[in-house]
């Protein structure tokens, strides 16, 4: 009665319901996105914490190779091996015994000459 | 011509000898040099030249001659090879011989020491006071020197300071691994190998070895494991050595400069081992 007084007209209340229902619809879909928003947000996780610093490492200042002489550096040997162990015992030059023939003497005249002594060794100290 | 090995001077020495030569006679040689300029004798002529508070000293003959070599070997060297370390050697824990320090540990320095100066002038040492003098390896290599020029061996070697006086003689140079790096002739000449991979303790703050940089007080910081060079005298090879080591990357650059520095090689800190050009290979 109420609705048939205030909308006379049949095509009027069918605009008014529609536009009731619309909005109803409206409101909801807002309010049900809004709760999904606000869970959503507490969802969500952390942001990811800032970079670490990394640590410093401790750098050598170790020449990778030596400078080059003006007239050329020969390279005897290249074959990278770790560190030799510690050594805390003396120990110093030896040298290889390798008896050699004297040049005899006798007769005058001119010598032989000496035969070459036997290598010795340089390992330093 | 025969091998004669002995221990003198706290190392092992090797002498070359020929028809003439005396063993007994090279033996004595030897000890009577370890009492003038050995630092760990308290009776050494050196030991009583530390200990004496006085600024300007006389020295004798030998004393001399030997300090105006080390003057020499310091100008040569630019100043890193200067027996002055001595202070900065026992401070750093090498004060006494070193089969007594092999296994124990010592306090580093609190502050690097500042080396003092000194010089000869005819016969007569000046220093600052508490200068402390050791000669190390020059006193070996002078020991040698003086034991082919004065005829009593052919070839004399102590502690890796070669010198000899046959046109022939050949030197194996070996690594801190016993490798053989090279097989070199140096004929009438000198070579040695000065290492920091010997001679090695424990301190406080790391491992300490007795190669001294003189121009920080402490032990040479530096990517050669062991340098060796060829020279005339053993006297001067010894420094070239340590030199080239003490300086590090550009030891072998600086040695090819050096008109007296024949040719010299460096064993690296990753086991590579590079020479200057000129040595004679031997087979």
């Amino acid at each position: 009665m109420f609705i048939k007084r205030l909308f006379p007209n049949r095509w009027a209340r069918i605009a008014a319901w529609t536009g009731a229902a619309v909005a109803w619809g409206t409101t909801a879909l807002a309010v049900q996105a809004a709760t999904q928003t606000t869970t959503d947000a507490a969802e969500e996780p952390p942001p990811p914490p800032p970079p670490t610093t990394v640590a410093e490492v401790t750098t050598t200042t170790m020449a990778p190779v030596p400078e080059p002489p003006e007239r050329g550096l020969v390279v005897v040997r290249y074959t990278p091996v770790p560190p030799p162990p510690p050594e805390v015992i003396v120990r110093t030059v030896t040298v290889q015994a390798q008896p050699t023939p004297s040049s005899g003497g006798g007769g005058g005249g001119s010598t032989a000459p000496p035969p070459p002594p036997p290598p010795t060794k340089s390992k330093g100290s | 011509m025969k091998l004669h090995t002995f221990r003198a001077m706290g190392t092992e020495v090797s002498v070359v000898l020929d028809e003439g030569h005396s063993a007994e006679q090279i033996e004595r040689f030897f000890a009577s040099r370890e009492r003038r300029f050995s630092r760990f004798r308290p009776d050494s002529d050196l030991s009583r030249l530390n200990a004496d508070p006085r600024e300007t000293v006389p020295v004798p003959p030998d004393m001399a001659r030997i300090l105006t070599l080390a003057e020499q070997m310091r100008t040569r060297t630019e100043g890193l090879v200067d027996p002055a370390v001595g202070d900065a050697v026992r401070r750093w824990g090498y004060d006494v011989t070193f089969e007594e320090i092999a296994g124990s540990r010592r306090e580093a320095p609190a502050t690097p020491s500042r080396t003092p100066r000194w010089r000869i002038d005819d016969g007569t040492l000046t220093r600052r006071p508490g200068t402390a003098l050791d000669f190390g390896g020059i006193a070996k290599g002078y020991t040698c020197d003086q034991a082919v020029e004065m005829g009593l061996a052919l070839v004399a070697s102590a502690g890796g300071d070669v010198r000899s006086a046959h046109p022939e003689a050949t030197v194996e140079i070996l690594d801190p691994w016993d490798d053989r790096s090279l097989t070199v002739s140096i004929g009438r000449g000198a070579l040695a190998t000065s290492s920091r991979t010997r001679r090695r303790w424990s301190t406080d703050v790391g491992e300490a070895h007795h190669i001294i940089d003189p121009r920080t007080g402490r032990p040479a910081d530096t990517p050669i494991l062991s340098a060796s060079a060829w020279t005339a005298t053993a006297v001067e090879a010894e420094a070239a050595a340590k030199a080239i080591l003490i300086r590090g990357a550009d030891g072998l650059a600086w040695a090819e400069r050096q008109p007296w520095i024949r040719s010299a090689l460096a064993v690296w800190h990753d086991g590579s081992v590079y020479a200057t050009v000129g040595w004679e290979v031997a087979a």
